[in-house]
């Protein structure tokens, strides 16, 4: 018998597999990415629909309990997750702060030129 | 051709968020020394009229598009001495807690070629200065941070009025990772690179309010030191 919490899942998975369909075509994410994330995604489906699945993996995992195994890897995938996008947050940061930088030189030098910045003054 | 003493250029810089009170008092204060000063408004991202007083007063303004931090806006004031050729920057605060007298005492050692960089130390003049207990430890604990790493005692490491000889400056630069948080990585790197740093006393306005101190600032901060222990 199917749980309610079963469709849930399953439904929560098939919403994340199609935003990353979305996410692809429209240039956001790479060939590899879509594919990460489709894989993560995929197996969150696959995982509500068929729970039994996860003993599957016990003896790999060296893990008795099925409901404990899917905490820790849980838990595994979002520390990861987290460091990516804080490793991606600190990137995007990084070339603000250049991009700012950068625009904040040229400006300088117009002004060096004898060409001030209209919209500065406006301040 | 040989520079001499005085026909030495001082670029002075001075980040500024959001000062425009204050700003022009700063570069008055600036204006009346009797040194070859160019002095640059960093504007980080004001949304008041910083740029026009500091413009009002006589300084040349940069503006950052969006707010940066401290830190960033003296890279870009690095950057514009590294291509005016400037012979030693000065970085002073913009919210008038910096005595600009005291610029003086601050590039005098670089001109005469005793030191690379100055560190305006607020603990030096005998009192303690009034600022909150917590940024007040923290400071200590910055200070013997930067001692355990490069085995120079400071008293001051996070003061905000330096003074740099632009040819430490120039090697340093290429070595440098950090843009928002950067302070202690500059210090310590210039120490690595056998920078002779010296500290001079400074005054310290009491009404001044201080945008350091908070708790993100800390720990970037502190980032950058683990990150140059590890390094």
């Amino acid at each position: 018998m199917i749980r309610g919490i079963q469709v849930l899942g399953a439904l929560i998975g098939v919403y994340l597999i199609l935003q990353t369909v979305v996410q692809w075509k429209r240039g956001n994410y790479g060939a590899k990415k879509t594919a990460l994330w489709l894989s993560l995604w995929t197996l969150v489906l696959v995982l509500f629909a068929f729970p039994s699945l996860t003993t599957l993996a016990l003896p790999f995992l060296v893990m008795e309990n099925a409901i404990l195994m899917v905490l820790v890897v849980g838990l595994v995938v979002a520390y990861v997750i987290a460091y990516e996008t804080y490793q991606q947050a600190t990137k995007t940061e990084r070339k603000l702060t250049e991009l700012a930088q950068n625009i904040a030189l040229h400006n300088y030098l117009e002004q060096a030129r004898g060409n001030p910045d209209d919209k500065d003054e406006e301040r | 051709m040989i520079k001499t003493r005085n026909d030495k250029s001082i670029y002075v810089f001075i980040p500024a968020c959001n000062e425009e009170r204050k700003i022009g008092e700063v570069i008055e204060g600036l204006g009346e020394l009797d040194l070859n000063l160019k002095i640059h408004v960093i504007d980080d991202g004001s949304v008041d009229g910083t740029k026009k007083s500091a413009r009002k007063a006589g300084a040349i303004v940069v503006g950052h598009p969006v707010n940066l931090g401290q830190w960033a806006a003296l890279r870009t004031g690095f950057a514009i001495s590294l291509m005016e050729r400037a012979d030693v920057m000065v970085s002073i605060d913009a919210d008038g807690q910096h005595d600009p007298r005291d610029l003086q005492r601050l590039v005098e050692p670089i001109l005469n070629g005793e030191a690379d960089i100055i560190i305006g130390s607020r603990f030096l003049n005998g009192d303690t200065p009034n600022m909150p207990k917590y940024r007040y430890a923290g400071i200590k604990v910055f200070n013997k941070l930067v001692e355990i790493m490069t085995r120079e005692s400071l008293t001051d490491c996070l003061s905000g009025y330096k003074a740099y000889d632009m040819s430490m400056i120039r090697k340093i630069m290429p070595y440098l990772e950090e843009n928002q948080y950067g302070a202690l990585e500059f210090l310590i790197k210039a120490l690595r690179h056998g920078a002779k740093v010296i500290e001079k006393p400074i005054e310290i306005k009491p009404n001044a309010k201080s945008q350091k101190g908070k708790l993100r600032y800390g720990y970037n901060l502190l980032r950058t030191v683990v990150a140059q222990y590890f390094g």
